[in-house]
C-alpha cells in the first residue's frame, strides 16, 4: 500500500486487484469480501491498465462473473441452494436416529419454540433488546472508532502518544471486561452496550487509522499544492481515498458487535438472544438454543446488509470506474 | 483545435522569480553530517519567460521548483516572486506534477476544478473548466475518471488543472518525462499554444535536452564539480530563435552537442 513509485503515470498500489473485488462485493455477496478489502483505498485502487482506449467499457463484472450471475435475482436463489440443503441434512439426522431429539431437535420443532415464543411475545422482547443493544454499542463504538481513527491516523503526534497504549487496550480479551464493567457500570443495560461499543470500537479504530496513514501522499501535495488544507484537504482527498476501508472497518464492526453482545448477555442478563441460549442450555430446551443461533445468524446478516447498501451508495458516488 | 484562450477579469500579470544564493542539504543518513545537494543558485526568471532547469538526476531540480511553489524550503539563500520571499504554498504559483496526481474518484473535470482560485463563482468556474478541456482537447472526456483516460491525456488533464489556477508562474517538474515520444511533443507543442495565448512566467525542470532547447527562452544547467560535492549553475544558455523551433535547426542542434557534453555525454 506504500509504494511511492514516482514514475507510474496513475497513482496506484500493489493491491491491484481491489478494483475488482469491488466490482464483484457490490452486486453478489454482501459480506465475505469485506476483510480482503480493508486497506484497499480508491486512490491506491487505479488500475494497471490506465493506458487503456479512452470510451471503452470499464473491465467491471463481466471479466470476473460466468453470464448465469449478472442477474441479481440468479445470484439471491443461488445462495439460497446451500441453506435449504442444510436443513435438509438437518431433518434426515434429525428423524433417522442419529441424534435424540434432545442432541437436534427436528427443524419443524425449532419453528414451533419459534412460534411459541412468537405468541407470548417473548420473541420479540429477546430480539428487541439485542438489536437495540447492538446498534446503540456499535453506534458508540464505531463513531469513537472513526474519530479517534482519523486523530492518529492524521497526527504523527496523536499516533506517538495514543498508539501504544490503544493497541495495548485492544490486546485485552474481550471477556476479560465483563467483571470490571458489572462492577463499574452495573449489571443494567449500561454495561452490556459499552462491552458491544469496545468490540465495535477496534475494527473500525484499526482500519481508518491505518487507512489515512497509506493515503497517496502524493495526491496530498498536489491537493496542498492548489491551496487546499485542512477540513478541506480532507473531506477532498483523504476521506474518499479512506471510505472503502472505512466501510470495510464498519462490517467488521458489526460482526464483532454482535459477537460482544452475546458475550455480554451469556454473563448476566435477564433478556435477549444471549439470554435465550443460556436459558435454554439450563433447561435442556434443545429448540430453542438452535432457534436463537438461527435468529442470531439472521439478523447478523440482516444488519450486515443494510451496511452493504451504505456501501454500494458510496460506490456510485465515489466510484473511481465511473457512472456514466 | 482553437487555441483561444480568454483569461478571466481577475486575472494577474506574470511574475518574475528570483532565485537569491539558494542552497539545500539533506541530513545525511547516519551521523551529524549533512548531505549537500545544491549551492549558490542565483538567478531571475523575467515575467513571461519559459525557463528550463537542466541537470544530472539527484542534483536538486526539484528541490528549486519546490521552494518556488512553497512545498519545500531552502537551506540557505531565498525564493522571490516579484519582490515577496516565498515562504509557505504560494497562490500564485501552479504545479504541474510528473505524474498527473489526479483524485481517481472524480471526473476529469472535476479535477481540473479543483485548480481554481479559491472563491472562484460555480458558472465562472464551470465556464473556465470547459474552456480549458477544449484547450487541452480533453472536452469529450469531461465525465471520464482517471482511470478510463490514457497517460497523455491524464498528463493534459494535469496541466488543465495546473492552469486553471491562473498561475502567475507556472512550475512544471518533469511533465513530460513518463510520456511516449510522440505524445511528448504534441505536449510540447500544446505548451508553447498555451503560453502564446496567456504567456504567464514558465520554470520547468527537465533532463531532456532537446525539450529544453525547442521550448525555453533560457536553459538554466546545474552541474557537480565534484562526483559528490553539491551542484551548481554551470552555464545559463539563451537559444536566441522564435518559436516554434525546429528540432532540426543547426543552432538547436549544435546547442544540444554542447549541453550533452557539459552534463558529460561524450558525443
Amino acid at each position: 500500500m506504500s509504494t511511492h513509485d514516482t514514475s507510474s503515470a496513475a497513482p496506484r498500489s500493489s493491491d491491484g486487484a481491489s478494483r475488482e473485488a469491488a466490482g464483484v462485493t457490490a452486486v453478489a455477496t454482501l459480506s465475505d469480501d469485506a476483510v480482503k478489502r480493508s486497506g484497499a483505498s480508491p486512490a491506491a485502487a487505479a488500475p494497471d491498465d490506465a493506458a487503456r482506449e479512452p470510451g471503452s467499457p470499464a473491465p467491471a463484472n463481466s471479466r470476473t462473473r460466468p453470464g448465469a450471475l449478472r442477474k441479481s435475482w440468479a445470484v439471491g436463489l443461488i445462495g439460497l441452494i446451500l441453506p435449504v440443503l442444510l436443513v435438509l441434512v438437518w431433518h434426515t439426522f434429525s428423524t433417522n436416529g442419529t441424534f435424540s431429539p434432545v442432541q437436534l431437535p427436528r427443524p419443524s420443532a425449532v419453528l414451533a419454540a419459534g412460534w411459541e415464543l412468537l405468541q407470548s411475545g417473548d420473541l420479540w422482547l429477546h430480539v428487541g433488546i439485542s438489536t437495540q443493544r447492538v446498534i446503540v454499542g456499535f453506534l458508540i463504538g464505531s463513531g469513537l472508532g472513526l474519530l479517534l481513527g482519523a486523530l492518529l491516523g492524521l497526527s504523527p503526534w496523536a499516533r506517538a502518544i495514543g498508539s501504544p497504549t490503544i493497541g495495548a487496550l485492544r490486546a485485552v480479551p474481550s471477556l476479560a471486561w465483563v467483571p470490571l464493567l458489572l462492577l463499574w457500570v452495573g449489571i443494567g443495560e449500561n454495561s452490556k452496550v459499552t462491552l458491544v461499543a469496545i468490540g465495535a470500537f477496534f475494527p473500525v479504530y484499526t482500519t481508518v487509522s491505518a487507512a489515512l496513514r497509506h493515503v497517496d501522499r502524493h495526491l496530498i501535495e498536489a491537493a496542498r499544492s492548489f491551496g487546499l488544507r485542512g477540513v478541506k484537504l480532507f473531506t477532498t482527498v483523504q476521506l474518499p481515498a479512506v471510505l472503502p476501508s472505512v466501510i470495510s472497518g464498519l462490517r467488521l464492526a458489526l460482526a464483532q458487535a454482535w459477537l460482544f453482545l452475546v458475550a455480554a448477555e451469556l454473563l448476566g442478563s435477564s433478556m435477549g438472544l444471549g439470554f435465550l441460549l443460556t436459558d435454554s442450555q439450563n433447561n435442556g430446551r434443545t429448540d430453542r438454543l438452535l432457534l436463537a443461533i438461527v435468529l442470531l445468524a439472521v439478523l447478523g446478516k440482516l444488519t450486515d446488509a443494510l451496511l452493504g447498501v451504505f456501501e454500494r451508495w458510496t460506490q456510485r458516488r465515489w466510484s473511481v470506474a465511473g457512472t456514466r | 483545435m482553437s487555441h483561444i484562450l480568454t483569461r478571466p477579469e481577475s486575472a494577474v500579470d506574470a511574475a518574475a522569480v528570483t532565485f537569491d544564493r539558494v542552497g539545500k542539504s539533506f541530513p545525511a543518513h547516519h551521523g551529524a553530517h549533512v548531505h549537500e545537494v545544491l549551492r549558490d543558485v542565483t538567478f531571475t526568471v523575467r515575467p513571461g519567460e519559459i525557463v528550463s532547469v537542466l541537470g544530472p538526476s539527484g542534483c536538486g531540480k526539484s528541490t528549486l521548483l519546490r521552494a518556488v511553489a512553497g512545498l519545500g524550503t531552502a537551506s540557505e539563500g531565498e525564493v522571490r516572486i516579484d519582490d515577496s520571499v516565498v515562504r509557505e504554498i504560494d497562490p500564485r504559483c501552479a504545479v504541474g506534477f510528473q505524474e498527473p496526481r489526479l483524485l481517481p474518484w472524480r471526473s476529469v473535470a472535476r479535477n481540473v476544478a479543483l485548480g481554481l482560485p479559491h472563491g472562484t463563482p460555480a458558472r465562472e468556474g464551470k465556464q473556465r473548466v470547459a474552456q480549458l478541456l477544449e484547450l487541452v482537447g480533453l472536452s469529450h472526456h469531461a465525465n471520464h475518471r482517471p482511470a478510463e483516460i490514457s497517460g497523455g491525456m491524464a498528463q493534459r488533464a494535469s496541466l488543465a488543472r495546473a492552469l486553471a489556477r491562473n498561475p502567475r508562474v507556472l512550475l512544471l517538474d518533469e511533465p513530460f518525462g513518463a510520456l511516449d515520444a510522440l505524445t511528448r511533443i504534441r505536449m510540447q507543442d500544446l505548451l508553447l499554444d498555451v503560453h502564446r495565448a496567456d504567456p504567464t512566467t514558465v520554470l520547468m525542470v527537465t533532463h531532456d535536452v532537446e525539450e529544453a532547447l525547442v521550448l525555453s527562452d533560457h536553459v538554466v544547467v546545474l552541474a557537480r564539480e565534484t562526483a559528490t560535492g553539491p551542484a551548481t549553475i554551470a552555464e545559463i544558455i539563451s537559444p536566441e530563435l522564435a518559436r516554434p523551433r525546429s528540432r532540426e535547426d543547426s543552432e538547436i542542434t549544435a546547442l544540444r552537442a554542447h549541453l550533452l557534453a557539459l552534463l558529460g555525454v561524450e558525443r
